[in-house]
């Protein structure tokens, strides 16, 4: 007798992942908590967590937006200043410690003190370079739409029920004068590179840990009730500022942040882990959920995220198992030959002999 | 023919045109006519007829109106470099002696006070001139708030282009609707509202609430002064309300105003009597 003996089949590697079809899988067997219809979910983060607010209507759930566009604007306009996209107006939050930022600006525990740019005669907000992509008319404008912006923050993380985070990168850049971490580098969407203010930072694991408990904290002294949920995207850099090859850099990346999320919500009861980022790009997948540029996610993948989602949190009914054959996109192995390269792998690892069925 | 011309005595009755739906019917008629004129007016109101009669504007002076309810008259198109009026508008116009010297519009005004009145959600705001928006509503640019105007105000904009285009010898004047009454006024009451015959706004009134007036006063602001900018390019010049009809924040006083939309009699004769000033001079 030992521990092995009576685990579920999502345990071992062979009956949980190896013998199933990709999309039979159980990723998410238990969960802390369960959503409603009645729970108000805020969504924001990297640029995957854009595919999870159209998602909760379908599967019953109720996506909070603070930030709504006025019935005076076109749809066209709306659409150019990204109302909708997520809870509000943020645009893409990629690292931790813009989340935290965001809190701090929000609430009033740090001067807003947003660096703004000037190009062909308009004003940029380089915390938020992609809802405002022609840029403001004046600074004024752009100073209100901030405070609005921000007061429509706090409504959201004072009034949600859930808040699903996604977290994008490790890798950021700042200015040195403040301190004030950009989405995306100066000069690369708005704004003017300046090397002797703009500065490069790559989180550290215990880094991610500490804004990610901060932030978690916070919410918890403004608003006790509210979950989180968080999934790191399983979108690759797009670059590296580092001197790595970015799909190592970003292995990196994702591994601290998968690690760091794993930290909180191991010390959090009210905060849980969706894998995202395992559907999608596990290796055992095949890659068959990547997009042609082998860096974004396919509709297909995006698809089976939410289906996940919505089981695990949603209440969605699971599908009907498959069989127990893998299913490998694009492959047609000969049923001896997959078996015998099984059979290779496990005998080199000791941890597949905690499988029974090896006993 | 410009404004401040001179109307020397004997002058024909028929060289002051005064245009308008509601906003002349509530104000001006009761002001200037007789009851049984004024009764006239809103049953062809009610009937979409054109109503065409003399103001006594005292003192031997007349001017003349045709009064109309704005749904016959519907929105010129632009086509092609040129103003298209719709057949109602022409058979409006074919009611104007051609004539006319001066041409005073009260046309639509409901425009305004649908756009601003109930606070519907999201609640927005905006910054204006030296009044700034208020950060706890969901902040509207400059460049959103004009396309809105424009939209909303094309339809009057056009309409007057048109009467201009027809009455080129005439000075054109159009004037804004009064400005938006107090916060508190009795105008805004349910009960009045319903009295007003305002039921569906009054159901959103008690569902969201009224705008700030502080809001709305910009909307209002923003909306007219917008077209007083622009209507000079259509030879049409623009008349605010006098101040006597305006409390000292700039709001319409409730003892001016037959409700929520329109002035009273008080406030028509404001108007005449401020047109006449202004540019009708007397002869020397």
């Amino acid at each position: 007798m030992h521990p092995y003996d009576d685990l579920a089949d999502h345990n071992f590697w062979r009956r949980g992942v190896g013998d199933r079809l990709w999309t039979d899988i159980d990723f998410v067997p238990t969960v802390p908590f369960t959503l409603s219809r009645a729970d108000r979910i805020g969504t924001g983060g990297s640029c995957f967590a854009q595919h999870i607010a159209p998602a909760l209507a379908p599967l019953g759930l109720t996506y909070y937006v603070t930030e709504q566009a006025p019935s005076i604007l076109s749809p066209e306009r709306i659409a150019d200043l990204q109302y909708g996209v997520f809870s509000a107006r943020y645009g893409n939050i990629y690292t931790v410690r813009q989340l935290r930022q965001l809190l701090e600006f929000a609430f009033g525990e740090a001067p807003d003190i947003a660096p703004v740019s000037l190009d062909s005669g308009r004003w940029f907000d380089l915390l938020r370079p992609s809802i405002q992509t022609g840029g403001f008319a004046t600074p004024e404008e752009l100073q209100a739409d901030r405070a609005s912006h921000l007061h429509r923050v706090r409504e959201l993380f004072l009034g949600a029920d859930c808040f699903v985070f996604t977290l994008g990168l490790t890798e950021a850049w700042y200015q040195a004068s403040s301190g004030v971490v950009f989405p995306a580098c100066p000069g690369t969407r708005a704004g003017t590179y300046d090397p002797a203010e703009h500065k490069f930072v790559k989180f550290r694991h215990h880094e991610v840990v500490s804004d990610l408990q901060w932030c978690v904290d916070f919410v918890e002294g403004v608003n006790p009730d509210m979950r989180w949920i968080f999934t790191v995207s399983p979108v690759a850099l797009a670059a590296t500022a580092t001197r790595d090859n970015v799909l190592v850099a970003t292995s990196v990346s994702k591994a601290v942040l998968r690690a760091g999320v794993e930290d909180v919500c191991l010390a959090n009861e009210h905060c849980a882990y969706f894998p995202s980022y395992e559907i999608c790009s596990s290796p055992a997948s095949f890659g068959q959920f990547l997009d042609s540029d082998l860096r974004n996610i396919s509709p297909r993948g995006v698809q089976l995220a939410m289906r996940v989602f919505g089981e695990s949190f949603g209440g969605l009914p699971r599908g009907e198992p498959a069989s127990a054959a893998p299913e490998m996109a694009g492959a047609d192995l000969d049923p001896d030959v997959s078996a015998a390269l099984r059979r290779a792998v496990d005998a080199a690892c000791d941890e597949a002999f905690n499988d029974p069925i090896f006993r | 023919m410009g404004a401040g011309m001179q109307r020397r005595p004997g002058d024909s009755a028929q060289n002051v045109w005064f245009l308008g739906s509601s906003q002349l019917i509530l104000s001006v008629i009761p002001a200037f006519c007789s009851p049984e004129t004024l009764q006239l007016c809103e049953a062809d109101w009610h009937a979409r007829r054109f109503t065409k009669g003399e103001l006594d504007l005292g003192g031997g002076r007349t001017a003349n109106f045709v009064s109309c309810s704005m749904a016959t008259l519907g929105d010129p198109a632009y086509v092609s470099d040129q103003w298209h009026p719709t057949p109602g508008l022409v058979e409006y116009m074919d009611t104007i002696d051609g004539d006319a010297q001066v041409i005073v519009s009260m046309l639509r005004g409901n425009e305004f006070v649908l756009n601003s009145l109930v606070d519907t959600p999201p609640r927005w705001d905006f910054s204006y001139g030296q009044r700034q928006a208020d950060p706890s509503r969901v902040f509207v640019q400059q460049v959103d708030i004009a396309a809105h105007v424009d939209d909303v105000l094309g339809g009057l904009f056009a309409t007057l282009a048109v009467i201009r285009q027809r009455f080129p010898q005439a000075a054109v004047y159009h004037v804004a609707p009064p400005p938006p009454v107090e916060h508190g006024s009795p105008h805004l009451e349910p009960a009045k509202l319903r009295a007003d015959g305002m039921g569906e706004i009054v159901d959103l009134v008690e569902s969201y609430g009224v705008r700030p007036f502080p809001v709305r006063q910009k909307i209002y602001d923003a909306m007219y002064e917008r077209l007083a900018a622009k209507l000079p390019q259509v030879g049409v010049e623009f008349l605010f309300a006098p101040a006597a009809c305006l409390t000292s924040e700039g709001a319409t006083r409730s003892d001016f105003a037959t409700d929520c939309l329109h002035g009273n009699d008080l406030y028509g004769r404001a108007i005449v009597r401020d047109f006449e000033e202004r540019h009708l001079s007397a002869p020397v």
